[in-house]
C-alpha cells in the first residue's frame, strides 16, 4: 500500500470503520513506514480526545440541548472522518457540474453556450453550417483556395528583392 | 453534466483538423464531423458571417469551385496547404506578394 492510500484510510482505521482487508493492509503498512505510523498515532490521539469530550458531562445545560449538541458533535465527526458513500458520489458531482459550469463560462467569448454545446451535438448547428458543413470545416483552404491551388507557380514568381531567385541577403 | 464533461474531454483529445486533411475526406453530413472539427466550422461560421458581403460571396464562390474538383485535386491542394502552414511569417509575407503580382500578370482570371 502506498502512503497516500493509507493516509486516506487512517481516519476509518482509528475508528474501527475499515474493511477488514483494508484495514490488515494498512496495518502492515504502518509496520514498515515511520511517517504513516507516526501520523496515525496522531490520528488515534485525537479521535480519543473527541471521544473523551463527547463523553464528558456538560454542566449547566438542559438535556435537550446536551441530547442535540452531542449528535450533531457525531454527525460531524462523522462527515470529516471519512465520506460516506452519498459523499463520495455528491462531491465529484458536483465538482463535475461547477466544471461543466466553468466550461460553458469559458466558450462565452467563444460565441456563448452555443460554442460547446453546438460541437457536442447538444444544439442544433446554425442552418446554413448544417447545409454546408464542409465550407466551414475546410474553410481555411477554401479561403484562399486560388493561392493554394497555384502554390507552386505563385512560389516561382520573383520579387523585386529577389536577384536569380534568391531573396536579398540570403547569401 | 459528466457526459457533457466526457464529451469535452473527446473533443479536446479529438484529432487536429488539420491532421485529419491528410486522409480522403468521406464526411459530408454535420453529424460525421468529429467536434473538434464542429467546434472549428462553427467558429469559421461566426467568422465568416463577420466579413463583409463581398467577401462572403467571393468565398462562397471558392467552395463551389472546391465541390467541383476531384478528390486527388482537393488532396494536392490539401498538401499545399500544408507547405503553406510550415512557411515561416515571413515567408509567407513573401508569398501574399508573389500571389498579389501573379494575379496581376495570371494568363486567365480565376474562374
Amino acid at each position: 500500500m502506498f502512503c497516500s492510500r493509507a493516509r486516506r484510510h487512517m481516519t476509518a482505521f482509528a475508528d474501527g470503520a475499515l474493511q477488514p482487508r483494508r484495514a490488515a493492509r494498512l496495518n502492515a503498512h504502518v509496520r514498515v513506514c515511520a511517517a504513516c505510523h507516526a501520523e496515525l498515532r496522531e490520528i488515534e490521539r485525537t479521535i480519543a480526545m473527541q471521544k473523551a469530550a463527547l463523553q464528558a458531562p456538560l454542566p449547566e445545560l438542559s438535556p435537550e440541548f446536551e441530547l442535540r449538541l452531542r449528535q450533531r458533535l457525531q454527525e460531524l465527526r462523522r462527515s470529516d472522518a471519512y465520506p460516506t458513500w452519498a459523499a463520495r458520489i455528491w462531491k465529484p458531482a458536483l465538482a463535475a457540474g461547477l466544471a461543466a459550469a466553468g466550461v460553458l463560462l469559458a466558450a462565452a467569448p467563444l460565441g456563448g453556450p452555443s460554442a460547446v454545446l453546438v460541437p457536442l451535438g447538444i444544439a442544433p448547428p446554425p442552418p446554413k453550417v448544417a447545409r454546408e458543413p464542409e465550407l466551414f470545416r475546410d474553410y481555411p483552404i477554401i479561403e484562399h483556395l486560388d493561392e493554394l491551388e497555384n502554390f507552386d507557380t505563385v512560389q516561382a514568381i520573383p520579387l523585386e528583392d529577389e536577384v536569380l531567385g534568391k531573396p536579398r541577403g540570403a547569401g | 453534466m459528466i457526459g457533457v464533461l466526457m464529451l469535452g474531454a473527446l473533443l479536446a483529445s479529438a484529432p487536429s483538423a488539420h491532421g485529419r486533411h491528410a486522409a480522403p475526406l468521406l464526411a459530408q453530413q454535420w453529424q460525421d464531423l468529429s467536434p473538434f472539427e464542429r467546434f472549428e466550422a462553427l467558429r469559421h461560421y461566426r467568422e465568416h458571417k463577420q466579413l463583409p458581403k463581398s467577401r462572403q460571396q467571393e468565398i462562397e464562390r471558392r467552395y463551389r469551385r472546391w465541390q467541383s474538383l476531384s478528390e486527388e485535386e482537393k488532396q494536392r491542394i490539401r498538401k499545399n496547404f500544408e507547405r503553406y502552414q510550415n512557411l515561416t511569417e515571413s515567408e509567407r509575407e513573401r508569398f501574399r506578394r508573389k500571389y498579389e503580382r501573379w494575379r496581376e500578370v495570371r494568363p486567365t482570371p480565376e474562374p
